[in-house]
This record gives structure tokens, sequence and C-alpha cells, in this order.
């Protein structure tokens, strides 16, 4: 064995132009794949940032009805204390609530129909990056007070801006109509076009009043500690809150449709490989081939010397094995350099985009790599997947050469 | 002893839709020690009758018996194992492998069979020493002479102590002085260590040195001349 690897090592070196240019190109599709990975993990774990832990939260709890329904009595009664009670659950890692409300808002000259979201500026800033998003003035001051924060589209409909002051009409669940003199101190994109276009934020207890919902809520949200503890965070909170009837779900069942994005984004990386390593396989199998064609005398000879069968095809498998190793180092080494870089500075599409949203959530334009030891063995490991495989036929090939005839050969 | 028996060895190569006869009817047997020349003209045969002999090519009729084996009643492994174990090989080019240094092409026989490390180097040292290489061993196949060459493939073909070496022309492409000094060598190896040679050649100054020359013609034994 020892022996044949000496052979095969040699024997690459016989042409060395063609083995540098196969080593590079399978090196090249090393490094490649690797960035490819990096990349898709950390548009992944950027996506599932934004998109789950930052907007929608890891579990949601409603009343069973409101989901579909989403009418102002589907509440959590007693919100408040169910909050306390999941938010001291050990796997939490934040938790808020959260009151909807539709009323008019009117100001001067211009009045419009929006969706209010009560909140408790604290336990959301938590949660959600909504007061990151701030576009002009500033986010709900922690202490409760007669403070909104439009979204974008509807500042604009309204034509008020920070300083301004609008009038929230609302009907409460009693059915009496209350309002509210309300001022502007922030006004927000979000990136959901809805939140953005016809939405605004203002302090929970003071939509709770508005609305007569005094101990209510329609919406928990959570955070889990570990990415991995979600079904059992999700799982605690259905314990905890047993014989409730209120609905406990993860992001997955709150958004099947983000699942299934997400899940594509593996697919995507998939294709690439395969394409990479089609690529790679091409060229091994020519590589081997042409090295078996050349040597045939010389394979006849060593057949005929009694190199059985089985020990002909290691020599052509560890001569390309030979290849793939040195493509390995080489390809991950700048696979490594490659990663590196895109974990530490990113791609930034500052100059084609200021950000974009997708799925409801703001995306920042400086895409990042994330650095996994999976990236580089799936990587590596599949070249030598590939090079045994394109090398199969090569090496049957010149396993059954018949020396007689291979050795007459000119 | 013997160590090859042919009996009414035939062959015919199919060439488009002719039957070209290679071999008619050969019977010989080779005896243990000794050193037979196989000579004739250019396609006589000489070079299939080798090939069979070697288990390299199936005869079309007859039975070849080597060390004792049917070769017609083994498998192809079993063939390939008895050329590693019981058979040398010289041939008349393309012998030695171009990566591996003289020493290494001699080893290589030793190394497939799995002998130790001590034990391969005792025997290819002194093979070497015996075909007149001594030093040389390091070097190269193309930093060699034709005639070098052509001592390191019967250095390898005699390290591991066959019972029987097959040469096919290994003066073909040397000249007659060289091709001349190759021959006194296996002769020698043949006298002193009583190796078995089988040696195809068409330089009839050879007959001097061979103790039996079969000749053949159109693929039959016309002449068997032991000394
Ligand atoms: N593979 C083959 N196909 C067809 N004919 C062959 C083949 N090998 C040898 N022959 C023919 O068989 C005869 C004997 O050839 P060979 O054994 O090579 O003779 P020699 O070695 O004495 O020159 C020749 O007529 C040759 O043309
Ligand atoms: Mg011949």
């Amino acid at each position: 064995m020892r022996m044949l690897l000496k052979l095969a090592w040699r024997n690459i070196w016989r042409q060395p132009r063609r083995t540098l240019i196969t080593i590079a190109a399978m090196a090249i599709g090393v490094a490649f794949s690797m960035a490819a990975i990096a990349l898709s993990d950390g548009l992944f774990e950027q996506g599932f940032d934004t998109v789950v832990t930052r907007s929608l939260g890891h579990v949601q709890i409603h009343a069973p009805a409101f989901p579909q329904e989403r009418a102002l009595y589907d509440t959590i009664d007693d919100a408040d204390s169910l909050l306390a009670q999941v938010a001291a659950l050990p796997l939490t890692a934040a938790a808020a609530q959260r009151l909807f409300g539709y009323v008019l808002l009117a100001a001067s000259d211009q009045a419009a129909g929006a969706l209010l979201t009560g909140v408790a500026p604290g336990r959301e800033q938590a949660l959600t990056r909504v007061a990151e998003r701030v576009l002009r003035g500033r986010f709900l001051d922690p202490q409760p007070g007669s403070q909104i924060v439009l979204g974008e589209g509807l500042a604009e409909t309204l034509q008020v801006d920070v300083g301004g002051e609008v009038v929230a009409v609302a009907q409460a669940a009693d059915g009496a109509l209350a309002s509210e003199l309300l001022r502007v101190v922030g006004v927000v994109r979000t990136g959901s076009v809805a939140t953005d276009r016809a939405g605004a934020f203002v302090h929970l207890a003071g939509l709770r009043s508005m609305l007569g919902l005094e101990r209510q809520a329609h919406e928990i949200a959570l955070l889990a500690r570990e990415l991995d503890q979600i079904p059992a965070l999700a799982e605690g909170c259905r314990t905890a809150l047993a014989g409730r009837g209120l609905l406990v779900r993860d992001w997955r069942q709150v958004q099947p449709a983000v699942a299934q994005l997400l899940n594509l984004q593996s697919v995507t990386v998939w294709i690439v490989l395969f394409t990479v390593f089609s690529v790679a396989a091409l060229g091994i199998l020519n590589t081997s081939l042409m090295s078996v064609f050349e040597r045939t005398q010389e394979l006849g000879v060593l057949l005929a010397l009694g190199l059985g069968p089985r020990r002909t095809v290691a020599l052509v498998l560890l001569e390309s094995c030979c290849l793939a190793a040195l493509a390995a180092l080489a390809g991950g080494a700048l696979g490594l350099l490659l990663d590196w870089y895109l974990v530490r500075r990113g791609i930034d599409l500052g100059f084609i985009t200021q950000g974009w949203s997708w799925m409801g959530a703001l995306f920042e334009p400086v895409l990042h790599g994330s650095l996994q030891a999976y990236g580089a063995l799936a990587t590596i490991g599949g070249l030598f997947a590939v090079t045994l495989l394109a090398s199969l036929w090569p090496a049957w090939r010149a396993a059954r050469l018949q020396p007689v005839v291979a050795m007459r050969q000119e | 002893m013997a160590i090859v028996t042919t009996e009414n060895l035939s062959k015919e190569y199919q060439q488009g839709a002719l039957l070209v006869p290679a071999l008619r009817e050969v019977s010989l047997t080779i005896e243990a020690g000794e050193f037979t020349a196989l000579m004739g003209p250019s396609g006589s045969g000489k070079t299939t009758l080798l090939n069979i002999i070697g288990g390299l090519d199936a005869p079309t009729s007859g039975r070849v018996v080597v060390d004792g084996v049917d070769l017609a009643k083994v498998s192809a492994a079993e063939r390939s194992r008895l050329r590693l174990n019981r058979l040398g090989f010289v041939f008349q080019a393309y012998n030695l492998i171009p990566v591996l240094s003289a020493y290494e092409n001699a080893e290589f026989v030793l190394l497939l069979q799995g002998r130790g490390e001590a034990e391969r180097k005792k025997a290819v040292l002194e093979m070497l020493d015996e075909v007149g290489l001594k030093g040389l061993g390091g070097r190269r196949p193309n930093e060699l002479s034709g005639g070098q060459q052509q001592r390191v493939a019967v250095a390898r073909a005699i390290a591991s102590q066959p019972a029987l070496v097959l040469a096919d022309e290994p003066t073909a492409n040397l000249d007659s002085k060289t091709g001349r000094e190759l021959i006194d060598t296996m002769r020698q190896l043949n006298a002193e260590r009583g190796v078995t040679f089988l040696f195809a050649t068409h330089d009839h100054k050879v007959i001097e040195q061979a103790h039996r020359v079969v000749r053949l013609v159109d693929g039959q034994v016309a002449e068997d001349i032991k000394r």
C-alpha cells in the first residue's frame, strides 16, 4: 500500500502542468463551495434573526380564534400575570405582550384608519427591532404617556410628522366610542408593508384604557435562549398555561411560509454544490482517463508482473486521491480565507440598496457569511466522494486491461 | 523436474475474416535449470508461446502446465498470483516503471509479494550487484542506458527467486555487443544460481551460449537441439 501510494504520488507529477491545472480547478471549486455555504448560512442566520427572532418571536400565544379572526374580543385574559408566568420559565430569554386595535386617526387635515399596536416599550425592545427602525424622532418612552409612533406611510397619509398631534378614535369593547389625543414622537419603517402603511405603536396602558381591555392582551411573544430549545419552550408554555384554553405555537406554525422559504435556502446551496462538483468530477474523469490511456503499456507490464486487478484499481484511485488531497489543502486554505472575509467584512450591497424587506422584515445591506466546521467538512468530504466516483471507471478500465494487448500497443 | 509442459498447443488469431495460425501443435517440456533459447524468424510465434506459458494469453487448444498448475483450470486471479510468485518476466521494452529508481523497480515484485524490508533489501542489492549495476540503484530508468535498463529488468525478474524467467527478445532494442553481454549475464545467473530461463531471440550468435535451442517456424517446432 505504501508502495502504491508512492507510485501514485510520483505518477501524478509526470504531467505537472495537467496535475496543477486539475488541482487548481478542484481547489477553486472547494473554495467557492465553502464560500457559498458560509454565505448561505450567513443569509439563513440573518434571515432567521431578522424575520423570525426579531419580528415574529420564537413562540407566540394567542386566544385560539385570534389568528384567524383578529377580532378585538379574542383576547388573552389576565395577560399581565400570564406574561410574568411564561417570562419566568427557564428557557425564556425575553417575553412581551401586545394589544391590537383598529382606530381612526385624525390629524389636522387628514384622517385614516390605522392598526395600533399597544406595547410596553422596554419589553418590546428586548424582542423586536421596531425601536431600531425609527426613521425620525424616537420610539415610545419607557414611561406610559400619550405618545404614538407612526408607520412611514401612515405619517405621509396623515401629513403629520414628529412633534405633530393626532386624535385616535376607537370603538371600545363595550361598544362605546373613546378618543385620545396623541403626540407623534417618531416615524418608523419596519419593512412590513402593512405596518408601514397603516400601523402605529402606542403604549400598552393607553390602548388598554381606550379599548376598555384593562387586563387583556391579544398576543404574547417569546424568545428562547437557544434556537434548538424553541420546541421545548413552546412545550413549557403549553404546560404552564394548561387549562387556560390558549393557543401556543412556535414560529413554524405561525408562519409556515417563512419556514419553507428558509428551508429552500439550503436547497440552493445543494444546487450550487452539485454544479461545482459535477464540473470537478468531469475534470477528474478526464485527467484520470488520460493518465490511464497514456500508460497502457506500463499498466500492461504491471499487470503482467502480477499487480492484481484490485491493486490496479487502488493505484488509479490513489492517484486521483492525491490530486483531491492537494486540492483540499489549497482549496480549504483559500476557502477559509474567503469565509473569514465574508464573516468579518461581508459583501456590502450598499451601493445598490440601502437594505430590503423580505417577509415583512427589513434587512441590512451587508451580507455576512457564517463560518461553521461542517461547511469545510462537507465540501472536502464531497470532493473525495466525487473524486472516487469519477475515477472508478478509469480504474476499472485499467484493471480490465489484458496485459498482452496493453503491451502490444504502440 | 519439468517446470513447463505444453501439449499440442495451438493458437489461432482472428484477423478480420482470416484465421491466422500462430502456434500449431507445440509440445515442449522445459526442465528446471535449463537455459533455453527460443529462436525463429519474426512472426514465427515466439511471443505467442511465451505469453501462453506466462498465463498472459490463452491457447486455442492444447494444454499448458506451469510449475504443476494447469493454466486452463485456474482463475485469472490465480494466474496473476502464479505470475507474481513463480514467474519472472523480462519484456522487449517498457519493462521498467519510469517513476521508480532501479532499486525500486527491482524491489517492486518483492513488495507485491509482501516480503519484509530486510529480505527485500538484501535480495535487491544482491541482484543489482549480480547484473553489474552495483551503485546504480538510485538512478531512474531514463538515467540508464538501454542495456542497463534491461539488466534492471533481469534483476527484478530473478530477485523473487522464480521457478522460471520468461524473456521475450530482451536484447531486441540493444546493439549486438550489449545484447550478448546481457545474455552472458543471464547465462551466468543460470549457471551459478540455477535460474531457469526461457528466452526468445533472433540473434543466431546466441546459440553458442544456450544449451538448448528451440527453433520455431510458422508456429511449429522445427528443431529442438540440446547440448
Ligand atoms: N493479437 C494478434 N492478432 C492477430 N494476429 C496476431 C496477434 N498476435 C500475433 N499474431 C500473429 O501470430 C503470429 C505469431 O506472432 P508472434 O507470436 O508475435 O511471433 P514472433 O514473436 O515470433 O515474432 C504472427 O503471424 C502474428 O501476425
Ligand atoms: Mg515477438
